[in-house]
């Protein structure tokens, strides 16, 4: 390396960190001690590190990064959460909301399956929403209605999916009721404001970590 | 990795930072483009075989990341030609027709070769860091440099250019 050549930006960030390797190494040491616009750039860099790290968008960048809490609702056991957010929305008319039902997810290898058991016979709905906001139905697959579950069994709600980070950020969301109710109209809703119709007597289940 | 992305963002946030910075040239883009790496880093964590430090494989993820941006915004038709600004500042950067010329070369190349080209000759870093950086062979950065050269040397023939 001529008197010249400066170390690269990449050699500059090992510098920093003290974490200088390789055959050229100690030329970049001695390169840097004898170049003054070497240390005076390693000062800058320091700075605008150190500047980003106390900035309001660092405080962003980790609040993003936090892991998010899980919100459930009749979680079966601890051990069968999944990294993913599930709502359960229950149409309260003619049904007790904490014998309504009890949701579960299961994972095996890197896949988590959703589960209802109905502590009452009704009509069940699932749906994704990703971060998007994009809402697709799991639970019927197709059809207009939503899919009848009868008293005490537990039944696969959709099919499995990958747990990742997309799965991380999406909501899991499932409706039930007493009475059969159809489809369009809910994820009509759902597409276009995000919540269920107003109509649509639920009540949110509360938020538990 | 037994380090959480949260840990490696206070370990590792300011070379990431840093790096975008110097390839946007844009303090917002590059807090965006530094969360956006932090969130491939999550994604990746469990591939990290340790053949590079923690800290070189990070700076690898970011300039993927930010030569991946910069390539938007040219095609987006953006006037943002940040490669150009980054190599105005050397003495010895050929003319801007000519470096025009072969940013539309460069564009037309593999991921992996680009970044090799870029930080070769606008990082001017040197073949081991290179090598270090993508995680190939001095060898074979040698070989994709070559058939870089030889490919643009021919295009910039056939477009009358002075390769």
């Amino acid at each position: 390396m001529s008197e010249a050549t400066h170390p690269s930006s990449l050699a500059l960030e090992r510098a920093l960190r003290n974490e200088l390797v390789g055959s050229t190494s100690a030329e970049h040491k001695a390169h840097i001690d004898a170049c003054a616009e070497c240390r005076a750039k390693l000062d800058e860099m320091r700075q605008v590190g150190l500047a980003f790290l106390a900035s309001p968008e660092a405080r962003v960048v980790r609040q993003a990064l936090r892991p998010r809490r899980t919100r459930w609702q009749w979680i079966a056991a601890p051990a069968l959460v999944a990294a993913a957010a599930f709502v359960v929305y229950l149409q309260t008319n003619d049904v007790t909301v904490k014998g309504a039902g009890v949701l579960a997810v299961r994972r095996s290898g890197g896949f988590a399956q959703a589960y209802w058991k109905s502590g009452s016979s009704g009509y069940i709905v699932l749906v994704a929403v990703d971060r998007e906001g994009a809402v697709t139905l799991l639970h019927p697959e197709n059809g207009t209605v939503a899919v009848a579950v009868a008293a005490g069994r537990e039944e696969a709600l959709g099919r499995s999916v990958q747990v990742d980070e997309a799965l991380a950020e999406t909501r899991f969301v499932a409706f039930f009721s007493p009475t059969p109710f159809a489809l369009e109209p809910l994820l009509a809703s759902l597409r276009a404001t995000g919540r269920p119709p107003k109509d649509f007597a639920v009540e949110e289940a509360e938020a538990k970590p | 990795m037994t380090a959480s992305v949260t840990e490696l963002f206070e370990s590792h946030g300011d070379t990431v930072y840093r790096r975008c910075l110097q390839m946007l040239r844009n303090p917002a883009a590059a807090a965006d483009a530094t969360q956006e790496v932090f969130m491939r880093v999550m994604q990746k964590r469990e591939t990290f075989a340790g053949r590079s430090s923690i800290g070189t494989w990070m700076y690898a993820i970011a300039t993927t990341y930010c030569l991946q941006q910069l390539r938007n915004q040219r095609r987006r038709g953006e006037k943002h030609d940040q490669i150009k600004e980054a190599s105005s500042e050397r003495h010895d950067a050929p003319p801007v027709p000519l470096r025009v010329t072969l940013q539309r070369i460069l564009d037309e190349v593999d991921p992996v070769t680009q970044q090799i080209v870029y930080l070769r000759h606008i990082d001017e870093m040197t073949l081991e860091e290179v090598a270090d950086v993508v995680m190939l062979s001095r060898k074979t950065v040698q070989q994709r440099l070559d058939a870089f050269r030889h490919s643009a040397q021919h295009t910039l023939g056939e477009l009358g250019g002075n390769p």
